[in-house]
Formats: structure tokens, C-alpha cells, sequence
């Protein structure tokens, strides 16, 4: 037992004894790991959002179909879908995009009472009166706009609005640039009032089979499309891990080609390093000492650029907000993203960055090492 | 022991240490304010939004395949044409166009 903690003091000592190595070794490591590390953490940060997204949607999402697209859904149907066996609660909304000035927005449409009554993502309040909105915030800060102003916007139709509250930047991305009123006002804008874009339908939970047999004879002769849930939940979840799994993928060949620059860092000095494992063997070191005394050097190494790699990506995303490096990860944000970036740091994505740092800088080592260890100590301190 | 040992080995604990901390405080709090926000905001909306990407300047199917679930860039401007848009291949998520809809065709011999 002495022995080997010997060997890691050791290990320890020749980190600063080759600092020049040590260093390059650890930046290249690195360098390699925290765009990784960033990645999967936004990634998980988004998913964490969009599950929360699919809890809070209805159980049901009903929609009419033309052409194969969503179409929206006419408001006759709305009553005698509520009074099908099951259905709690049918929240219709419209859900369109306009352009504000020469900024794309996302308009949200929903009537008053089916608002919970307090919410906290609000700074201001919600709306009461016609023609009141609430801004999202990368909108409210790009336009300069605060509670109480007016701005006017063209969707079909103008209409002067006046800004009620603003989201919160922790808020969620889909709330940066949107702009959320009431179902009316969103139906004036579009020049659609009697229409949804669709129907949310929460259901009393084992009854969705019903309320869809039900749904299927009121709506018989129109095309529409019901989704649930749980698709939907499946879908995401798979969409997710898809794109994890191919950055993963990715960055397993970015590790590989990463492995030649390791070995050349890893191998910088080392016709010293080839004389002091000669000097090693001839004063009574055997082999297996020696590759423990470079495997102990290469898991401190790999150690400290893991964990530095973690705080670096922790730093930038929690204190930065992911400056510069959100806009390749997060489609249609600014190089200083106006809100939250959402990430969730997670365990596993650190112990495969470590692993991956490791399995690079011993086989960047190992077998020179080996090589250098196996032959006659004179022939190495030559 | 040298010193020099001493501080390489304190150092990297220390990493380590302020590693496993925060995984720890991160998991314990798991943001609440900002998890709170992010639940409001979704009830406020009803569940609004599911893909990496702000906008749907491309179209819905990244931003929320529940308003549209097929890429439009198969319709226009070249009807089968190539599906170029970044919002399937340039963030961290992925949705592919649902299939749980479809044309049944019996094939007549």
C-alpha cells in the first residue's frame, strides 16, 4: 500500500517537474471536453423545459387537418366538446407568428379564464383589459420597452397594443420572443375571430379512448388530427436523445483525432523522459512500477482537466449565460442571449468526460512508455 | 511529502470538491425559482414549446411539432425538394416529423 502511494506522490511531483508538458496536455483536454460538457448540459436543460411543456399541455391536442398541415379549429365545435364524458376542461388557443418592426414573433392566444389566477414568471401583471399584452423579455430589451408603453404591430389587421407585464428571462426559451394576449385580441390580429388554432382537452385520466370515439362522431365528416400526450412525451424524449447521442458520437471522433495531439504533447520531451525511465530500470525499477508511476501521472492529469473543464463549462453557462456559445446549441438567439439559457449539470456527462481524458492521455503515453521501459536501460539512457 | 506534491494533490481535491458540491446544491435546489418560473410559464401557455429554438422562423416542427408536425420544407420551394433547415440539424434537439397520421393505401392487383 505504501508503495503505491508512493507512486502517486510521486506522479504528483513529475506533473511540476514536466510543466510544460502537464500544461498543454490539460488545455488540450480542455478544450476537447467543455464544448461536450456545454452541449449535453443545455441540451438536458432544454428537455427539462419541454417536459415541463408537455405536463402542463392538455391531454388531448386536437386540431383540424388540410393539405396534410395543421389547420385551425372553428369555435362551434368548442361547446359540445366540452360536455363529452371525460372532458375536464377545453382551453382553445391560437398560436400564429407576426412580425413585430423586423423582429419574428410568436403570438399566443388565450381567453382570460382559462389563465390560472397567479402566476410568478410576470413581472408586471397579467392582462385585464383589451389590447393588453405580455412582452417576452429578449423583445422587451430589444425594443426598449417597458410596462405601461405602446407599440403597434400588423398581423392581418393592426392593432395598437399596451405592454402589461414582461416574462421573466428565467421564463423558458419559448418565452423570449412572444408575445401572449387574450384570445380575442390574438383572433383580431390574425382577422380570424372565430377560429382556433386548436384545442388543449384535459381529460379525466383512462378516459382519452372515449373522448376520442366521442370526438370521431361530433367531428365525423371533417378531417382532424388528435394527438396525446404521451406521443408527444415519446417524441421529445427521443428527439433529445437523438441529438445527445449523435454530440456524443461526434465528440467520440473529435476525442480520436484528439489522440495524435495528446501523444505529441504527451510525447513532448520525451527523449527525456525515454533517459529518466532508463535511470528508473537501472536502479531497480521494474516495469509494472513504472507504468503505475504513468497511469497515476495520467489519471491526476486527466483529473485536473476534467474537473477544470466542468467548472469552465459550469462558469460560462451559469455566470456568462452562455455567451457566444448558446447561439450554436439554441437555434434563433443573439450572440448574448436575453435570457436564461437553461443547462442542467449532470454526473454521468462528467465521469465519460473524465473517462474520455483519460482513455486520450494514456494512449497517448502508455505505449511509449512501455516501449521506453521494456528495453536494456543503457539502450534508453543512450 | 514535498510541498510541491502537496499542492498539486490540494489542488486537484479542491477541484474535486467543488465538483461534487455543486452537483450536490444543484440537485438539492434544482433551481426552484427558476423551475417555478419555467412551470408557471407553461401553464400560463398551456404547453408551449418543445424544441432548441426560439422562433419558428423555419417552421413549427423544431419549435413545437404539436402546432405542426411535418417539416414544410418538403413543400416549398421545391415540393420534395431537400429539407435545408438549420433547425433540424444545428441545435440540441431533433424532432422528426410524427407518423402517427397517414394515407392507407391498398395496393389493387
Amino acid at each position: 500500500m505504501n508503495k503505491h502511494i508512493n507512486l502517486l506522490l510521486l506522479a504528483a511531483e513529475n506533473l511540476l517537474r514536466h510543466r510544460t508538458k502537464t500544461i498543454v496536455v490539460c488545455l488540450c483536454v480542455i478544450a476537447i471536453l467543455s464544448p461536450f460538457i456545454t452541449a449535453i448540459s443545455i441540451s438536458e436543460g432544454i428537455r427539462e423545459q419541454s417536459l415541463a411543456s408537455v405536463e402542463e399541455g392538455g391531454d388531448l391536442y386536437l386540431t383540424f387537418d388540410e393539405f396534410g398541415r395543421n389547420t385551425s379549429v372553428p369555435l362551434k365545435y368548442l361547446e359540445e366538446i366540452r360536455t363529452i364524458f371525460g372532458v375536464k376542461k377545453a382551453v382553445p388557443r391560437i398560436i400564429g407568428r407576426a412580425y413585430f418592426q423586423n423582429k419574428l414573433v410568436v403570438i399566443v392566444g388565450i381567453n382570460k379564464e382559462d389563465i390560472p389566477d397567479s402566476v410568478s414568471c410576470i413581472s408586471g401583471r397579467m392582462f385585464e383589459n383589451p389590447n393588453e399584452v405580455i412582452i417576452g423579455n429578449e423583445l422587451a430589451r430589444h425594443f426598449h420597452l417597458r410596462i405601461g408603453d405602446q407599440f403597434s404591430m400588423r398581423g392581418q389587421q393592426r392593432k395598437v397594443f399596451t405592454a402589461a407585464g414582461v416574462f421573466t428571462p428565467d421564463s423558458g426559451i419559448w418565452g423570449a420572443s412572444l408575445l401572449f394576449m387574450s384570445f380575442k385580441d390574438a383572433g383580431e390580429l390574425f382577422g380570424k375571430p372565430e377560429v382556433a388554432t386548436d384545442i388543449q382537452i384535459y381529460s379525466i385520466p383512462g378516459h382519452n379512448s372515449e373522448i376520442a370515439t366521442d370526438l370521431y362522431s361530433i367531428l365525423m365528416n371533417e378531417p382532424y388530427r388528435l394527438q396525446d400526450k404521451q406521443i408527444i412525451e415519446l417524441f421529445v424524449k427521443k428527439g433529445f436523445l437523438l441529438k445527445e447521442g449523435i454530440f456524443t458520437a461526434l465528440y467520440v471522433v473529435a476525442f480520436a483525432l484528439g489522440i495524435p495531439a495528446i501523444l505529441v504533447a504527451s510525447g513532448f520531451g520525451l527523449s527525456d523522459r525515454r533517459k529518466e525511465i532508463g535511470i528508473m530500470k537501472a536502479t531497480g525499477w521494474n516495469t509494472l512500477e513504472v507504468l503505475e508511476l504513468i497511469t497515476f501521472e495520467q489519471l491526476l492529469i486527466s483529473l485536473l482537466g476534467a474537473t477544470i473543464a466542468i467548472l469552465l463549462s459550469i462558469f460560462w453557462i451559469r455566470v456568462f449565460n452562455g455567451i457566444f456559445i448558446g447561439q450554436f446549441f439554441i437555434a434563433e438567439i443573439t450572440l448574448l442571449p436575453k435570457f436564461t439559457v437553461p443547462s442542467k449539470f449532470l454526473p454521468l456527462p462528467f465521469l465519460l468526460s473524465f473517462f474520455f481524458a483519460l482513455l486520450l492521455t494514456m494512449v497517448g503515453s502508455i505505449y511509449s512508455s512501455w516501449r521506453a521501459s521494456s528495453v536494456s536501460p543503457v539502450v534508453a539512457m543512450k | 511529502m514535498t510541498k510541491n506534491t502537496f499542492y498539486i494533490l490540494g489542488t486537484i481535491i479542491c477541484l474535486i470538491i467543488a465538483v461534487v458540491s455543486f452537483f450536490t446544491i444543484d440537485a438539492l435546489h434544482s433551481h426552484t425559482t427558476y423551475i417555478r418560473n419555467v412551470q408557471d410559464f407553461q401553464k400560463l401557455v398551456h404547453g408551449v414549446g418543445l424544441g432548441a429554438t426560439t422562433k419558428p422562423a423555419w417552421g413549427y416542427i423544431n419549435f413545437d411539432p404539436r402546432i405542426e408536425p411535418r417539416c414544410t420544407c418538403i413543400e416549398w420551394p421545391i415540393p420534395g425538394g431537400y429539407c435545408y433547415s438549420p433547425d433540424h440539424s444545428g441545435t440540441v434537439s431533433f424532432i422528426s416529423d410524427t407518423i402517427e397520421t397517414g394515407v392507407l393505401i391498398d395496393i389493387l392487383k
